[in-house]
């Protein structure tokens, strides 16, 4: 039989004046443990993998509104299996009595401490982010600069897929330290607002009722929903902000551009001026 | 909310009945495909003959009762209570054609103090606002209907016709409210389908003028019978037995003198099931589940299925929801509800069809009633907001 021979760790403790017992920490590595570690590594990639693809088509088959629910549970998977097969090669090479688990969460506290401080802060970020849900798989997020819909949720950080249709990585570790603003919080539907600007001679109620209109009659809007018009006056203009809903998230863009396309239509026909500006007015404009 | 161990445990032995009853089902569905008997489809004259015959059945007569005892009871309370609503919606799906129901409803209502005036007819310019607008005012403000006194009824066959899901095609329910709130001595009697009806009452508050809404009931296997025994009675159509009744089984039990073989008894049930009551959806599963056999005489009448629902995709179903919306409507107005161009509606529209989605009698495009209860459900489920009547 092959036998590794590995030289003897022993880890020594200190507690106070006194020096504890050391305590042998590895087993015995074998072949055949070597063996079986691949086996678990390969295992676990191909099941994590595996979640993955058939989450995500689940995700895409079933009906709305159970879709962000399958969605969500993929970082629970995924946590299950990496967790068992951790559990699994830990208990292949070491040996965890009491002693030991001191010394091994010692070391390893220390060794992440400087060499992986980050990667272990976003880790342990995506742990709690898990059960404190500031964002899930499928929500619609702003975080720093980036916007846009939670496509993937990882070990380290999660993936989202921009308006441009970019897929922007950003590590869970931004919990500790940024707003995470999040537009739908686990629900398919997620407020839509559209600005609007007119000259401020217009019928505010005319135009109020034309766009509470346009975003009744959207195919895309989710008619038990609130639909608001909001009203501000500015030296150039007035500006209206029409807030509603559509039926799915995932439509925010299309959405905006049915109800401008539709509402742009309809002012017009009814002849409603836009604001006119002078140079001087430009200065003032909102970015 | 209260925690009950009971209605749980209730909920829960209700599950096996109905998950029996479905593996019986799709058992008699496979044994059926793989059973030797060589069915034959009916020739076309003699399905459109059946079809013709169909469509001049009068309105089931649950649904004329329904009509009747609602409109003398709420007529009765307006007239004796000044703050009650002076007008009710009745409430179907958007597969059963109000007009026709209405008109045999009301010929055969015997109340001579009451002046009955129709507006707003399907017939005419469905979806044109402002005729509708047009329409509406020129009834309401009538010389015979000022000069009613708390004794005229205003009947509107559906109101789904009556509206557009555009920007301006709201103006007519705006109109219809202002008749309705602003003078309370005529009464309203108004037929619309559960979709347009959850989403005009979303978008305009709609019960704020009719309270209560009225649903059509269910229509029992027995009702099924007794108004479809007509046309069954022209095609003479046996009912094929099941899998696990004895040849020539008659039904045993006096109350079921109604019935005259346990076959048919046992179809006319599955037929209730299915259609969730619905008379437009029955008569259409009953016509699929028609056919020759093989070497055998006469019609037979196999145990009705539901079809599986064709694939789609969002798009198609907020065309599909659209049509519920609005019961029968032209590519045009159909277009200028979904805010995409006619083309591209058409192109929708004749792929929908070609999965039999859809159906064109005339001008007008429908949803094709055996899909119904199926496209309900998957419309439910993607978040489309169209009550829960019939579900």
């Amino acid at each position: 039989m092959n036998e590794l021979i590995v030289p003897q760790f022993w880890i020594a403790q200190s507690n106070g004046n006194a020096v504890s017992n050391a305590t042998e920490v590895f087993k015995e590595i074998t072949t055949a443990k070597i063996l079986q570690a691949i086996a678990v590594v390969v295992v676990a990639y191909f099941s994590t993998v595996a979640i993955d693809k058939v989450v995500r088509w689940l995700a895409e088959k079933v009906p709305l509104r159970f879709r962000l629910a399958i969605a969500q549970s993929l970082p629970f998977w995924q946590a299950f299996v990496l967790g068992l097969a951790i559990v699994v090669l830990l208990g292949l090479f070491l040996d965890f009595s009491a002693n030991n688990l001191f010394a091994i969460t010692g070391t390893v506290a220390v060794a992440l401490g400087f060499a992986f401080k980050d990667y272990a802060s976003s880790v342990i970020a995506g742990i709690i982010a898990l059960f404190e849900s500031p964002y899930q798989v499928g929500d619609r997020v702003t975080i720093g600069d980036q916007y846009g819909e939670i496509i993937n949720y990882g070990l380290r950080g999660i993936r989202i897929r921009t308006p441009n249709d970019d897929i922007v990585s950003i590590p869970h570790n931004k919990i500790w330290t940024d707003a995470i603003v999040n537009a739908n919080k686990g629900n398919v539907e997620a407020q839509t607002v559209v600005d609007f600007y007119f000259a401020h001679d217009i019928e505010v109620d005319r135009v109020s009722k034309i766009l509470k209109r346009t975003a009744q009659t959207s195919k895309y809007t989710q008619i038990d929903f609130p639909i608001l018009v909001i009203i501000e006056e500015t030296p150039w203009g007035t500006h209206f902000k029409l807030k509603c809903y559509p039926i799915d998230a995932r439509d925010e863009f299309v959405y905006q551009t049915d109800l401008i396309r539709r509402a742009k239509a309809a002012l017009s026909k009814a002849g409603i001026s836009y604001p006119k500006l002078s140079f001087r007015d430009q200065e003032t404009l909102p970015e | 909310m209260k925690f009950k161990i009971g209605d749980i445990l209730a909920r829960v032995r209700s599950w096996f009945p109905k998950a029996q009853a479905k593996l019986k089902e799709h058992a008699a569905e496979l044994e059926a495909k793989f059973s030797e008997v060589d069915r034959i489809p009916l020739n076309f004259t003699l399905r459109q003959k059946l079809i013709d015959r169909l469509l001049e059945l009068d309105a089931p007569n649950p649904y004329c009762e329904e009509v009747r005892s609602q409109l003398s009871q709420r007529l009765k309370q307006w007239q004796q209570d000044e703050t009650a609503p002076n007008g009710f919606v009745l409430l179907g799906t958007p597969v059963d054609s109000f007009s026709k129901l209405l008109d045999t409803a009301i010929s055969s209502w015997e109340n001579d103090s009451i002046l009955l005036v129709k507006t707003l007819a399907s017939s005419t310019v469905p979806h044109d606002v402002s005729e509708i607008v047009r329409q509406l005012r020129k009834t309401s403000d009538s010389d015979f209907v000022r000069s009613a006194n708390r004794n005229l009824v205003i009947v509107v066959p559906d109101l789904s016709q009556c509206f557009l899901r555009c920007v301006e095609g709201l103006d007519s329910i705006d109109v219809l409210q202002d008749c309705v709130l602003r003078d309370r001595s005529r009464f309203w009697l108004i037929g619309c389908n559960t979709f347009a009806w959850n989403y005009l009452d979303l978008a305009c508050d709609l019960s704020v003028s009719f309270p209560e809404p009225s649903i059509l009931p269910e229509l029992s296997p027995e009702d099924l019978k007794t108004w479809l025994s007509p046309v069954c009675h022209l095609a003479d159509c046996q009912f094929e037995k099941e899998a696990d009744e004895n040849e020539n089984s008659e039904t045993e039990d006096d109350e079921d003198d109604f019935w005259n073989s346990k076959a048919e008894k046992s179809y006319f049930h599955r037929l209730a099931e299915l259609s969730l009551g619905s008379a437009a959806v029955a008569s259409n599963l009953w016509l699929r589940s028609l056919h020759h056999i093989e070497g055998e005489e006469g019609i037979f009448a196999q145990r009705p299925h539901l079809p599986e629902l064709p694939t789609f995709d969002k798009n198609d179903r907020f065309l599909l929801y659209s049509l519920g919306l609005h019961r029968n409507i032209t590519v045009g107005d159909l277009a200028k509800t979904l805010g995409d161009s006619p083309l591209e509606v058409l192109q929708r529209v004749r792929r929908l069809q070609s999965v039999s989605l859809v159906r064109q009698p005339d001008e007008f495009f429908q949803l094709e009633p055996v899909h119904y209860p199926r496209l309900y459900r998957d419309l439910s489920n993607n978040q489309f907001r169209i009550g829960d009547s019939k579900s």
